[in-house]
C-alpha cells in the first residue's frame, strides 16, 4: 500500500504540495471504503446468520479489519513525514473516535442527541425498557439489575464516535501547526470542551465523588513525581512535557481511581473529566515542531512497532498470559479458588507418581543400581575406552597419558549412556521418566541423524532416496507413528501366529535356535545352516582384523561387527536366542515379549524409540545441510595433510557444524520434554511409562485438579527454560 | 496524496465504529445511591412496578407454555398435531455414545420426538467426552443435555451447580417408570438431577452351553463353586477364563468390575455402599481381601487365556473371538458385550457354538444384588423444551423406539441390540429372549451401580484403574496399591 503513495508521488508532479488526486487512486480508495462499509453493515447484521455463518463471518471481519488497520497504520506513518499536521490530525481523530466510541460502547455515557432506550435485565431474568438514562441509574440503585443492552437509532450508535473524530482531529491537526499560541490554546480548549460533554453525559453510576482540591493535589503530585524521575534520568529537554503528562495521570487517578464512583455531583464529574483532558491537550500542544532527524527516528520506530505488534499481541495472548496464569493457578487449590502456597508442589514432589525411590534399594537393602548388569557393563566400557586411549598414547608416544581416538571416545560415550540407563531404570516416576526421555531421544535422534547425514553422502545417486526414507517418519503424526509401533510391538497369545513384526521375528528366532528339539517347527538342518553362515562371516571378519593389525590400521568397525556376529553365533549354538520357554518335560514353547507392558522399566525405551524414529529425519536433514556447507578447501587441506576419513570428520567437519548441532539438540530436547501423544496412544500412561506432559493433562482435565496439574506444567517449564535461555544466549552471541 | 487520505479516513471511521460496537454487556456495579435525584427515583419505582406486573404476566404465560409442552411431550408418541409450544426450538445433546449402531438407536428414539414436536434435537457424540464436558463447562458453553456414563460425574456437576435439579413434575413422571434403586443413581443428597436412560447388567458370564455339556460342566450356583469349577477345568486341561483389561486410557476398568462384583458377593450391600462412598478404605481387609482373591484366581497357572499375551495387554474387546473359538470356557463381562462377538455368532439358539450367559453366581448376600452400569441424562439449561426432552428420556416410549432402531441397525430380527434398560414399563417383546432375561434380572433383583463410576474421578477413573492395572501386571502388591488409591481420594 505504501506503493500507492509512492506512485502518486512519482507520477503526479504537483503531488508535492498535496494537490494531486488521480482517478485510479480515487477508485481504489472508494473500493476500500465501500468494502469497509460493507463489513460494518455485515457486522451489524451478523446475528441473523446461522451459527456457523456467524463464526465464519466474525473471523472474516476480524481478519479483514486487522489487515486494514495494519495497512492503514503503515500508510499513516508514510504520510506522517510529509505532512506532520495532517498526521497529527489523523492520529488525534483515531484516538478521539476510538476513545469516545469506547465510552459509548461500554455504556458509560448516555446518548448525545439521538433518543436511546435501555433494556434492563433484572436479577430474575426479566427485562424492562427504560428511555431515560437517569432512570437507568436510579433503578440500578433500588433493584440491582444488570444492564443488558441499550438500543438506539442509527445516529445514537455513531454520534459519539463522530464527535470524537471531529474533536480529536482538530486538536491533533492544530498541534502540528506552526503558531505556538494556537498550538497551546486549541488542544487545551478542546480538552475542556470534551471533558464538559463527557462529564455531562456520564451515567450516574460512573460519577466520581471528588473535589477540585483532590484533583489538583493529585495532578501536582503526579507532575512532581514524573518530572523528578525525568530529571534524574537526564531527560531535561522534555521536562515540561513529562510533567504535564504526569499531571494528567495524577489528575485521572485523583479524580477517578481514589474516590467512590456513583455518588458524585454533576459539577465534580465535569471537573474530573475536564482537568485531565485539558492537561493532556496542553501536553501535546507544548513541544516545538519536530526536526528531520526526529521524524526519521520516529518513522523507524513506528514501523518496527507496527510490524511487530501483531506477532507480539498473539504471543502475549496465546503464550505469555496462559503461562502466567498457569504459574498462578499452581499456587491455588484444585478449583483455583484459594491460595495454598507451595502445597501443590509439595504434594507433587512427595508423591510416588512423580518421583519413586522404591526400586532404588532391593528388599535386602542393597542398591539395585549395583546389581544391574547395565551398571557394570557401562563402567566396563568407560574403563575400556580409557584403556584404549592409554594404549594408543603409549604406542604413539611411549608416555603415560591418554590420547583419545574416535574408538575410545565412542566406547566411553556408550558406557556413559548405559550407566545413565542403569540409574534411570531404578529411579522411577514421571519426573525421572521425562528426563530419561529427553536424554535418550535427544542423544539417540541426533547421533543417528548425524550418522545418516554422513553416511548418506557416500551413497552417491542413492543419497536422496536414502534421505527421503529416513525423513519420511517426520511426515507421520505422533499418533500415527504410535499406532504403527503399537502394532509392531503387539504380542498375541502363543496358541496362534504372532501378528506383531517384532514378536513374530523374536518367536521365530527362538524356534530356529531350538531347531530339531521337540516343540519346534524346524528340522535340525536350518540351525546348522545359520551357524555355518555366521561362522563364515566370523572367519572373514577375523582375517580382516588380523590383516589390519598387521598393517597397523584401525579395525574398530570390524571388531564391533565381530562381537555382534560372534554373540549371535554363540546364542544360537547354545540354543539361547529368541522368545521361548522350556517346559518341565523338556519341550519348547514360544514366549512373547509384551514390549509396552511387561518389560519394565525398559518399556519406556521402546516408546522412546518411536520418537527417535520420527526425529532422526529432522536431525539428518538439518545436519546434512550443515555438512554440505563445510568448505571443501578445509577438507582438502586435511586430506593433503594425510588425515583419514574419521579424522577429517572429527577434526574438521564436526567443529564446523557444532552450532547447527546445538540447534538440533536443543530443538529436539524441547520437543521431547513436551511428549504426550506417544505415551497417550501407546500405554495411556500405565505400566510405569507416564511422563509429566501426559500426567498433567490427566490431572488437570480428567481429575480436574487444576492446582497439581499446573504445578506439573510449571515443572516442565522449569526443565525447558534453561535450554531456551541457552538457545537465546547463543543466538545473541552469534549476532554480536 | 489526497486519495490515500480518503482511504485513511474510511478505515479510521471503521475503527471508531467498531470501538463503539465492541462494548460488552458489562454488569452494573453495585451502587448505594445517596445522591438524591428524587424525581428519577420516583420514576424508577413506577417503572419497576410496571416491570413487575409485566413479569408476573410473563411468568403465567411461561407456566402455561410449560404445561402445554408437557402435554405435547406426552402426546408426542401418539403424533398429535396441535399448535406446539416446542415448535421451532432446538436442544443440543452431547454424550460418549459414539458407535454407529448405538447412535442409530439413540437418534431413532429422539428423531420421532423431534419431528412430532416440530423441534430440532442435535446430538454430538465424542470419544473424549470426559474431558470435553469439563472444558465446555469451564468455557461457559455447556450443551443443553449431556449423557453421563458415571453418576459420580453427574453428582460432581450437581454439587458445583452446573447440572440443574429436575422440576418436580418431571421427577414424578420419570419415577413412574423406574425403580427407586435405578432413580437413586441420579439422586444427589435427596435431590433428583439425573434421568436414567440406559442400563447395562454387569454380573454376567458368557459361555457356550454346548461345549459345557460335552465336557460335563454345569452352571455353578455360588462363587466358591465357580472357583472350584475353574480349577476343575484346569485339571481337565481346559482354560477356564478369557480375560483382558486393556482399554486405551481407561485400561483397568474390567478389573475394577471384577472387584465390585466379588465385593457384592463376599460382603453386604451396605459394605459396598460404604466402600464406594469412601467410608471403607481400600486398605481395609474387606476390599484388599477381595482384590487379593481375584488376583490369586487370575494368577493361577492355566486359568486365563489372554489373546494379547498378557492380561494387561489384551483389549477387553478381544475376548469375544477366543470364547467363540473355544480357547476358553467363560468370559465375565457386561450385557453390552454382545456387540463384541464376531458377526454371525449364534446366540442361544441351541446350536453348537451358540453363546449364552449365566448370572455371575450369588455369594453370601441376601437378597442377591446384581451389578449394573448405565447412563443418565442431566440438563445444563433451564428451558421448557429441554425439560420436555429430559422427561422423554425416561419414558418407555423412548426405550422401545431406541431398542427397535438399534436392533434394526444391527441387522434386524432377533439379534442382541446391546441396548438394555431397567425401565419397568417397556415392551419386553421387542428384545431378544436373551436380553429379555437381562431385563428381568435387573427388574427382579436389588441393584448396585458400578462402584468405580460412583467414586470421584481421581479414584474411579484414576488410581483404581491405574493401580488395578499395575496389580494385574504384577508390578505392585495389594497393600501398596491400596495405600496409593486411598491417598488419592480427594
Amino acid at each position: 500500500m505504501t506503493a500507492v503513495a509512492d506512485d502518486t508521488a512519482t507520477e503526479t508532479p504537483d503531488d508535492a504540495d498535496g494537490g494531486g488526486f488521480r482517478f485510479g487512486n480515487r477508485i481504489r480508495g472508494m473500493v476500500l471504503s465501500l468494502l469497509l462499509l460493507g463489513l460494518i453493515l455485515a457486522s451489524a447484521n451478523i446475528g441473523q446468520l446461522g451459527r456457523l455463518g456467524r463464526i465464519s463471518g466474525i473471523i472474516g471481519i476480524v481478519v479483514t479489519v486487522s489487515a486494514a488497520v495494519f495497512v492503514g497504520l503503515n500508510l499513516l506513518v508514510s504520510q506522517a513525514r510529509r505532512d506532520w499536521a495532517v498526521y497529527r490530525g489523523l492520529v488525534g481523530a483515531i484516538l478521539g473516535g476510538a476513545g469516545f466510541g469506547l465510552l459509548r460502547g461500554n455504556r458509560s455515557v448516555g446518548a448525545l442527541v439521538a433518543d436511546s432506550e435501555f433494556q434492563l435485565l433484572l436479577e430474575d431474568g426479566e427485562t424492562i425498557v427504560v428511555e431515560d438514562q437517569a432512570l437507568v441509574d436510579a433503578i440500578a440503585t433500588i433493584a440491582d439489575p444488570t444492564l443488558l443492552e441499550f438500543a438506539s437509532g442509527w445516529l445514537g450508535l455513531i454520534e459519539w464516535p463522530i464527535l470524537g473524530v471531529v474533536l480529536g482531529g482538530i486538536a491533533g491537526y492544530v498541534t502540528g501547526s506552526a503558531d505556538r499560541r494556537l498550538r497551546l490554546a486549541a488542544p487545551t480548549l478542546i480538552g475542556l470542551v470534551s471533558g464538559w460533554v463527557i462529564g455531562g453525559n456520564l451515567l450516574f453510576r460512573n460519577r466520581p465523588d471528588t473535589s477540585i482540591v483532590s484533583i489538583v493535589l493529585a495532578a501536582v503530585i503526579g507532575a512532581a513525581i514524573v518530572a523528578g524521575v525525568s530529571y534524574a534520568f537526564g531527560k531535561r529537554d522534555v521536562l515540561v512535557e513529562r510533567a504535564l503528562m504526569g499531571a494528567a495521570f495524577g489528575a485521572t487517578i485523583g479524580a477517578w481511581l481514589l474516590p467512590d464512583l456513583g455518588t458524585g455531583s454533576l459539577a465534580a464529574t465535569r471537573l474530573a473529566c475536564m482537568v485531565p483532558l485539558a492537561l493532556l491537550g496542553l501536553r501535546f500542544g507544548w513541544p516545538e515542531g519536530r526536526d528531520a532527524n526526529g521524524m526519521a527516528s520516529f518513522d523507524r520506530r513506528a514501523r518496527a512497532a507496527i510490524f511487530l505488534a501483531p506477532a507480539l499481541t498473539f504471543l502475549t495472548v496465546n503464550l505469555v498470559v496462559p503461562a502466567i496464569r498457569t504459574i498462578i493457578t499452581s499456587f491455588l487449590d484444585r478449583d483455583s479458588e484459594e491460595f495454598v502456597g507451595l502445597d501443590n508442589y509439595e504434594e507433587l514432589v512427595t508423591s510416588e507418581r512423580f518421583l519413586d525411590w522404591r526400586s532404588w534399594r532391593g528388599e535386602d537393602g542393597t542398591l539395585n543400581v549395583l546389581t544391574s548388569q547395565l551398571t557394570w557393563l557401562g563402567i566396563f566400557l568407560i574403563l575400556a575406552g580409557f584403556a584404549i586411549a592409554y594404549s594408543i598414547n603409549y604406542t604413539r608416544n611411549k608416555t603415560r597419558g591418554f590420547d583419545h581416538s574416535p574408538t575410545s571416545r565412542g566406547t566411553i560415550l556408550v558406557g556413559g549412556f548405559l550407566l545413565a540407563f542403569a540409574f534411570f531404570s531404578v529411579i522411577r516416576g514421571t519426573f525421572p521418566n521425562t528426563i530419561w526421555w529427553m536424554f535418550t531421544v535427544t542423544i539417540g535422534a541426533t547421533a543417528l541423524g548425524l550418522a545418516m547425514a554422513v553416511l548418506s553422502q557416500k551413497a552417491g545417486r542413492w543419497e536422496n532416496v536414502a534421505k527421503s526414507l529416513v525423513f519420511m517418519p517426520m511426515a507421520i503424526s505422533m499418533v500415527g507413528a504410535s499406532v504403527i509401533w503399537r502394532l509392531q510391538y503387539a504380542p498375541k497369545n502363543i496358541s496362534g501366529k504372532q501378528t506383531g513384526v517384532l514378536n513374530a521375528v523374536w518367536v521365530e528366532l527362538g524356534d530356529l535356535s531350538h531347531a530339531g528339539v521337540e516343540g519346534s517347527d524346524y528340522p535340525a538342518w536350518p540351525r546348522y545352516l545359520v551357524l555355518l553362515v555366521l561362522g563364515a562371516i566370523l572367519a572373514r571378519l577375523g582375517f580382516k582384523i588380523y590383516g589390519a593389525w598387521q598393517r597397523d590400521e584401525g579395525f574398530a568397525g570390524s571388531s564391533v561387527g565381530a562381537i555382534i556376529v560372534g554373540w549371535l553365533f554363540i546364542e544360537i549354538l547354545l540354543r539361547d536366542l529368541g522368545g521361548f520357554e522350556v517346559l518341565d518335560d523338556g519341550s519348547v514353547q514360544a514366549e512373547t515379549v509384551a514390549f509396552r507392558e511387561a518389560v519394565q522399566p525398559f518399556n519406556n525405551v521402546y516408546l522412546m524409540f518411536i520418537l527417535i524414529w520420527i526425529q532422526t529425519g529432522f536431525a539428518m536433514v538439518i545436519l546434512s545441510a550443515a555438512i554440505k556447507a563445510v568448505p571443501e578447501e578445509l577438507l582438502e587441506a586435511a586430506r593433503i595433510d594425510g588425515a583419514s576419513e574419521s579424522e577429517q570428520f572429527f577434526h574438521v567437519t564436526l567443529p564446523q557444524i557444532l552450532p547447527t548441532l546445538g540447534v538440533v539438540l536443543t530443538t529436539i530436547l524441547v520437543a521431547v520434554a513436551k511428549v504426550f501423544d506417544i505415551v497417550r496412544v501407546s500405554t495411556g500412561g500405565n505400566f510405569g511409562t507416564n511422563v509429566l506432559a501426559h500426567d498433567f493433562i490427566t490431572e488437570s482435565f480428567q481429575f480436574l485438579n487444576r492446582g497439581v496439574g499446573s504445578a506439573m506444567a510449571v515443572v516442565i517449564l522449569l526443565i525447558v527454560a534453561p535450554v531456551l535461555i541457552f538457545n537465546v544466549y547463543n543466538m545473541q552471541k552469534a549476532e554480536s | 496524496m489526497k486519495s490515500t487520505m480518503l482511504k485513511l479516513l474510511a478505515s479510521l471511521f471503521a475503527l471508531s465504529l467498531i470501538a463503539a460496537a465492541c462494548g460488552d454487556d458489562d454488569p452494573v456495579e453495585d451502587t448505594s445511591a445517596d445522591s438524591g435525584d428524587a424525581d428519577a427515583l420516583a420514576a424508577a419505582e413506577d417503572a419497576l412496578a410496571a416491570a413487575e406486573a409485566a413479569k408476573e404476566a410473563a411468568e403465567a404465560d411461561a407456566e402455561a407454555a410449560r404445561a402445554e409442552a408437557e402435554e405435547a411431550a406426552a402426546a408426542a408418541a401418539g403424533g398429535d398435531e396441535e399448535v406446539n409450544p416446542l415448535a421451532g426450538t432446538a436442544v443440543r445433546i452431547t454424550g460418549p455414545v459414539r458407535s454407529p449402531d448405538e447412535v442409530a438407536g439413540l437418534m431413532g428414539a429422539l428423531d420421532p420426538f423431534a419431528e412430532a414436536n416440530d423441534m430440532t434435537i442435535f446430538y454430538v457424540g465424542s470419544a473424549d467426552w470426559e474431558s470435553e464436558i469439563n472444558v465446555q463447562i469451564e468455557a461457559g458453553t455447556p450443551p443443553d443435555i449431556s449423557i453421563f456414563p458415571q453418576p459420580g460425574k453427574l453428582a460432581d456437576f450437581a454439587n458445583s451447580g452446573f447440572v440443574l435439579p429436575l422440576p418436580d413434575d418431571v421427577t414424578a413422571s420419570v419415577s413412574e417408570h423406574w425403580s427407586d434403586g435405578a432413580m437413586g443413581f441420579g439422586n444427589v443428597d435427596g435431590v433428583q438431577y439425573g434421568v436414567p436412560d440406559k442400563t447395562d447388567l454387569k454380573s454376567l458370564v458368557w459361555y457356550q452351553p454346548a461345549r459345557w455339556e460335552a465336557a460335563g460342566y454345569t452352571v455353578p450356583g455360588s462363587l466358591d463353586d465357580l472357583w472350584a469349577l475353574s480349577n476343575q477345568m484346569i485339571a481337565d486341561g481346559n482354560t477356564p477364563w478369557c480375560i483382558g483389561i486393556e482399554s486405551g486410557t481407561a485400561t483397568g476398568w474390567s478389573f475394577t468390575d471384577w472387584v465390585e462384583d466379588v465385593m457384592l458377593r463376599r460382603h453386604s450391600g451396605e459394605t459396598y455402599d460404604a466402600w464406594t462412598s469412601g467410608e471403607l478404605p481400600f486398605a481395609s481387609p474387606e476390599v484388599s481381601g477381595v482384590m487379593q482373591e481375584i488376583l490369586d484366581i487370575w494368577n493361577t497357572d492355566g486359568m486365563v487365556f489372554a489373546q494379547g499375551g498378557t492380561i494387561a495387554s489384551t483389549s477387553f474387546r478381544d475376548n469375544g473371538e477366543p470364547l467363540v473359538n473355544g480357547d476358553c470356557f467363560m468370559h465375565r463381562q457386561a450385557s453390552f458385550f454382545s456387540a463384541f462377538f464376531p458377526d454371525g455368532t449364534p446366540v442361544q439358539d441351541g446350536s453348537e457354538g451358540a453363546i449364552d450367559v449365566f448370572q455371575f453366581p450369588q455369594g453370601d448376600t441376601d437378597p442377591p444384588i446384581v451389578l449394573t452400569a448405565g447412563t443418565l441424562v442431566g440438563a445444563f439449561t433451564d428451558r421448557p423444551e429441554v425439560w420436555a426432552v429430559m422427561e422423554y428420556f425416561g419414558t418407555p416410549e423412548f426405550a422401545n423406539l431406541r431398542q427397535a432402531a438399534q436392533k434394526e441397525a444391527k441387522g434386524g430380527g432377533d439379534v442382541l441390540s446391546g441396548f438394555n434398560t431397567a425401565n419397568l414399563n417397556v415392551d419386553r417383546s421387542l428384545w431378544s429372549p436373551l436380553e429379555q432375561s437381562f431385563l428381568e434380572i435387573m427388574a427382579n433383583n436389588d441393584v448396585r451401580f458400578d462402584g468405580s463410576d460412583l467414586m470421584p474421578a481421581d479414584v474411579g477413573a484414576g488410581t483404581f484403574w491405574e493401580q488395578g492395572t499395575a496389580l494385574v501386571n504384577g508390578e505392585t502388591t495389594v497393600e501398596a496399591a491400596a495405600a496409593i488409591i486411598d491417598a488419592s481420594w480427594p
